[in-house]
């Protein structure tokens, strides 16, 4: 069953859930770690000593290339692994959100009964997740793939905007159904991602304009908060890397948390002086209750 | 075009620079694309010693078979294997060949191989003379020779209907005297090396195809049986090509090079500057210029003319006025990439993609870069005729210094504004970083390991050889020494003795330390900040002598009195890691905000020296500005008091996304 997406609703949801925002916030840092402490390990000494004004850029790149060059197998090793880990991390998180929240039985969102909820059905949103990944590299690239024939030149222009503007159509579209299709997937019965996914799209398409509000409020500014420190380099620059990243970790929650259908209520205590039922009668007069 | 042929009626070389004259009438069969042709040539002996022999070039014979020297070494040198690749053979072959008594040389005529033996290789023939030819003496052959096109390899070939026709014809060898002929097989890493002479070419091909050529066209004769017949003349050139295509495939755009409207200012005035000379005599004059682009290419006919002009503007102020009339560019189309980037007398070679023609890719300089280039070797290749076999060097690194010379004065002018400049004289720098084992330059051609390995030594390390040279005697010197070595051996054969000996004569100083190392030698340029200690001035301890007697020494000042006093003593230890022995400037910062500079000529491994400072050293820097391009192990240079730092705590990430981008306009 689509929800209806609500960029209000989202982020009260993730404020509700401030635990998993900062879980989010927290070990999505904590993956790259080791990559980051390689580098400061070895390179960092090197980079110490360099002028406090900086450096031109064409030397800024040589000694860069010079520091870098004999870390660069262990770094790929460790950035690929940490990409590994923040995948393997946010499918985690996103299973145990879906899952705690379609509970009835569930009240208050302790991380670990978050968690607890997303592990055994950690697979099933994996494979969502990777086919996502796998629909955005084919879908994406499909659309340049004219661009290596001998087109004539009249084409060219046409076939470059059509390239850009399908890439992010299909990167947008692709990830709505993810996103909606996870939150289908924590419904009880289902297992397909393929099918999960494809209702997702099914539903992305249906609602496009309430699909896309949570992506202008919460998804963009999200990312941009990703990349934000990295261009500011003033006064506190860590503390400032931290607090943005801790908002975008909350972005990401209230997008995800905005498509999210409401709760389910926890079904009425059942009073032991009321009879069980329904109840069905049979050519037979016996009564017996219908599993 | 009159003024311009008066022009060079003004400039006749020295008469003996003359020695190799060809004129050829030669059709193409665009279906087959065979070219048949009759040939005359003109050879005389400039040397004081007589030769009974001459030896022919038959560079298509290079692509006769997968087992030629040029294709073995390809296939092996070159990560591209050129036998896996579907194409048509190409071959030439010598029909008759006549001595100027009228006596039959044919049975003279022998292949040799005298670089590596292979029999399968024949690209170079050795005929025998009837008669010895005496210095000063002149010989007349004529041959008729059926030529096979391949498919566009190296440079020369065709693709559809598009005919780049280079190194067609049989072509004599160069004759040094006492040193005998230079007489090298075709090589996969090798160009070429031939003497100066006139060309009269006749060329017929379909009657509407365009045809851009050396030299400029002095009659075209009217169309007959789809057939047109147009004649090129060429003098004091030492080689000839032309390229050929129908009009709905390549279409040619007429243009010129106008000195008031193409020279920037600004390096009018550095030319002014950095050669002392008067702005008449950096007068440039006004050329035409001829661009054959396929029709996908249009798009990007502007920049490449604008390149050209940049070209000839920056290489005839710096270099001396390009000498001849009009200057044919050709852009390859797709598919015949590989007679791209190549230089000709007259003639040369582009190159782009039909998406540089778009962002991102239109902020790539690559084309600009190119043309550049291809433009410089009009200078260094086509002027200044060094041997490419032995010394490809002289060619490909002197036109990349003046390639990337130029290219930074295009971006720190922002003379075309919509590439995104980077910092070329970097780029080199990245790419001899890049390597693992010391480069060495001076070798021949198809010595090296590899197409990589001859491309560093020739272009890249040369480059940056000359650029640390300018560092280290100024741009002035640098400049007068370079305009000198090309004014001095323009049309002749300058060698690697040549040019030092006139950097060196311009200098005032013996410049040849400095090339045993830089090029022809493989060491490598390294220096380093070995250590820094500070440490307060000691208590005087003992006695002391006043000029009679001994007394106990006066108790120094207390530490806090030290400290009161500011007064420090810095160790200071430097380090040449490298071989390359070269004087080098230091930077010394202090923390009260002073500066000197001190140069360590690094003769020794290491030295130490002990300053004495008022306040603590914050920052030793050697070689502050850069000089010695050639060093590209850096990060050691630098030393700080503080090492806390302001630097972005993920400055690799940073880092990454600017290599990233350095990459993409780099090799986009």
């Amino acid at each position: 069953m689509a929800s209806r997406p609500s960029v209000a609703t989202g982020f009260r949801r993730a404020t509700r859930f401030h635990r998993v925002v900062a879980a989010v916030w927290l070990l999505s840092i904590l993956v790259f770690v080791p990559a980051h402490a390689i580098v400061q390990m070895t390179a960092g000494p090197a980079r110490a000593d360099l002028p406090s004004g900086g450096l031109d850029t064409g030397e800024g790149l040589v000694v860069f290339f010079e520091i870098m060059r004999p870390i660069v197998v262990p770094l790929v090793v460790s950035l690929t692994f940490g990409c590994f880990l923040f995948i393997a991390w946010w499918v985690l998180w996103h299973a145990g959100a879906v899952c705690w929240w379609l509970d009835p039985e569930t009240d208050e969102p302790h991380l670990a009964q978050v968690l607890g909820h997303g592990l055994p059905r950690w697979w099933r949103f994996a494979r969502l997740a990777l086919l996502g990944l796998v629909l955005q590299a084919v879908g994406a690239g499909a659309p340049w793939l004219p661009l290596l024939t001998d087109v004539e030149e009249r084409f060219l222009l046409p076939l470059l905007i059509f390239g850009c503007v399908a890439t992010v159509v299909v990167t947008l579209f692709v990830w709505l159904a993810v996103v909606r299709g996870a939150w289908l997937l924590g419904e009880a019965g289902r297992r397909s991602a393929l099918l999960a996914w494809v209702r997702g799209l099914k539903a992305a398409i249906r609602q496009p304009l309430r699909s896309l509000l949570p992506v202008l409020v919460w998804a963009l500014p999200g990312l941009a908060l990703l990349g934000l420190p990295l261009v500011y380099n003033g006064p506190a620059a860590m503390l400032f890397l931290l607090a943005a990243w801790l908002i975008s970790a909350l972005c990401w929650v209230a997008f995800f948390f905005s498509f999210a259908p409401a709760k389910p209520k926890p079904a009425p205590p059942v009073s032991p002086l009321e009879p069980p039922g329904p109840y069905v009668t049979t050519r037979f007069p016996t009564l017996h209750r219908e599993d | 075009m009159l003024a311009a042929v008066g022009l060079l009626e003004a400039e006749v070389p020295p008469p003996d620079t003359q020695i190799a004259s060809y004129e050829i009438d030669v059709i193409l069969d665009p279906e087959t694309h065979r070219l048949e042709a009759t040939q005359r040539m003109r050879w005389i002996n400039r040397t004081e010693i007589a030769t009974d022999e001459i030896y022919l070039h038959l560079y298509l014979n290079a692509f006769a078979s997968s087992e030629t020297t040029f294709m073995r070494e390809r296939d092996w040198r070159t990560p591209r294997r050129a036998t896996s690749i579907k194409r048509t053979w190409g071959w030439i072959r010598v029909d008759r060949l006549s001595f100027d008594d009228g006596s039959d040389l044919l049975p003279a005529m022998e292949f040799v191989r005298p670089d590596d033996g292979n029999e399968d290789d024949f690209s170079l023939a050795r005929v025998s003379l009837p008669r010895s030819v005496e210095p000063g003496g002149v010989i007349d052959l004529e041959l008729d020779f059926e030529a096979q096109l391949p498919s566009v390899i190296a440079r020369s070939g065709f693709t559809g209907d598009f005919h780049f026709v280079a190194q067609w014809f049989p072509k004599i060898a160069v004759f040094r005297g006492e040193r005998g002929w230079n007489n090298h097989q075709y090589h996969a890493l090798s160009e070429y090396f031939a003497d100066f002479g006139s060309y009269l070419v006749e060329i017929t091909v379909p009657d509407d195809w365009v045809l851009g050529a050396t030299g400029i066209e002095v009659r075209r004769s009217q169309p007959e049986n789809g057939q047109q017949t147009v004649v090129y003349r060429a003098e004091r050139v030492h080689d000839f090509a032309w390229c050929t295509a129908p009009p709905d495939l390549m279409e040619v755009i007429e243009a010129d090079f106008e000195p008031g409207r193409d020279v920037p200012a600004a390096w009018l005035d550095r030319a002014l500057g950095l050669l002392g000379m008067g702005a008449a005599e950096l007068e440039l004059p006004p050329m035409e210029l001829k661009l054959l682009v396929p029709k996908q290419q249009r798009k990007l006919a502007p920049r490449m003319l604008r390149a050209v002009r940049l070209s000839v503007a920056w290489f005839g102020l710096l270099y001396g006025a390009y000498p001849y009339p009009q200057l044919t560019i050709v852009s390859p189309p797709l598919g015949a990439r590989e007679a791209g980037g190549m230089e000709y007398p007259t003639l040369f070679t582009t190159g782009a993609d039909r998406l540089d023609a778009h962002p991102p890719f239109s902020m790539s300089s690559d084309i600009e870069a190119l043309t550049v280039h291809e433009f410089g070797h009009q200078y260094f290749q086509a002027l200044l005729a060094s041997n490419e076999f032995e010394d490809a060097w002289l060619d490909e690194g002197l036109t990349s210094y003046a390639e990337v010379s130029c290219m930074t004065a295009v971006a720190a002018d922002n003379l075309v504004p919509e590439i995104e400049a980077y910092d070329y004289w970097s780029a080199e720098r990245l790419l001899l970083a890049a390597q693992s084992l010391p480069v060495t330059v001076g070798r021949k051609a198809w010595e090296y390991r590899h197409g990589a390995a001859y491309s560093l030594a020739s272009y890249t390390k040369t480059a940056l050889a000359l650029r640390t040279l300018e560092g280290l005697i100024g741009p002035e010197e640098m400049a007068r020494g370079m305009r000198t070595y090309f004014e001095r051996f323009r049309f002749r054969h300058p060698t690697a003795r040549d040019l030092v000996e006139v950097l060196s004569e311009v200098a005032d100083r013996d410049l040849g330390p400095f090339f045993d190392q830089a090029v022809f030698g493989d060491v490598v340029a390294d220096w380093a900040v070995l250590s820094v200690r500070h440490r307060r001035p000691p208590s005087k301890q003992g006695f002391a002598w006043n000029g009679e007697e001994w007394h106990p020494a006066e108790g120094h000042e207390s530490a806090d009195q030290a400290a009161d006093g500011a007064e420090w003593i810095v160790d200071l230890q430097l380090a040449r890691r490298g071989e390359f022995v070269g004087p080098v400037e230091v930077e010394l910062k202090w923390s009260d905000g002073s500066a000197e500079r001190r140069t360590w000529g690094s003769e020794t491994r290491w030295v130490r020296w002990e300053l004495e400072g008022s306040s603590r050293l914050q920052e030793v820097v050697i070689d502050p500005d850069g000089v010695w391009a050639l060093e590209t192990r850096r990060a050691d240079n630098y030393w700080r008091d503080d090492p806390a730092n302001a630097d972005h705590p993920l400055w690799w990430v940073r880092g990454t996304f600017e290599f990233a981008k350095y990459l993409f306009l780099r090799w986009s």
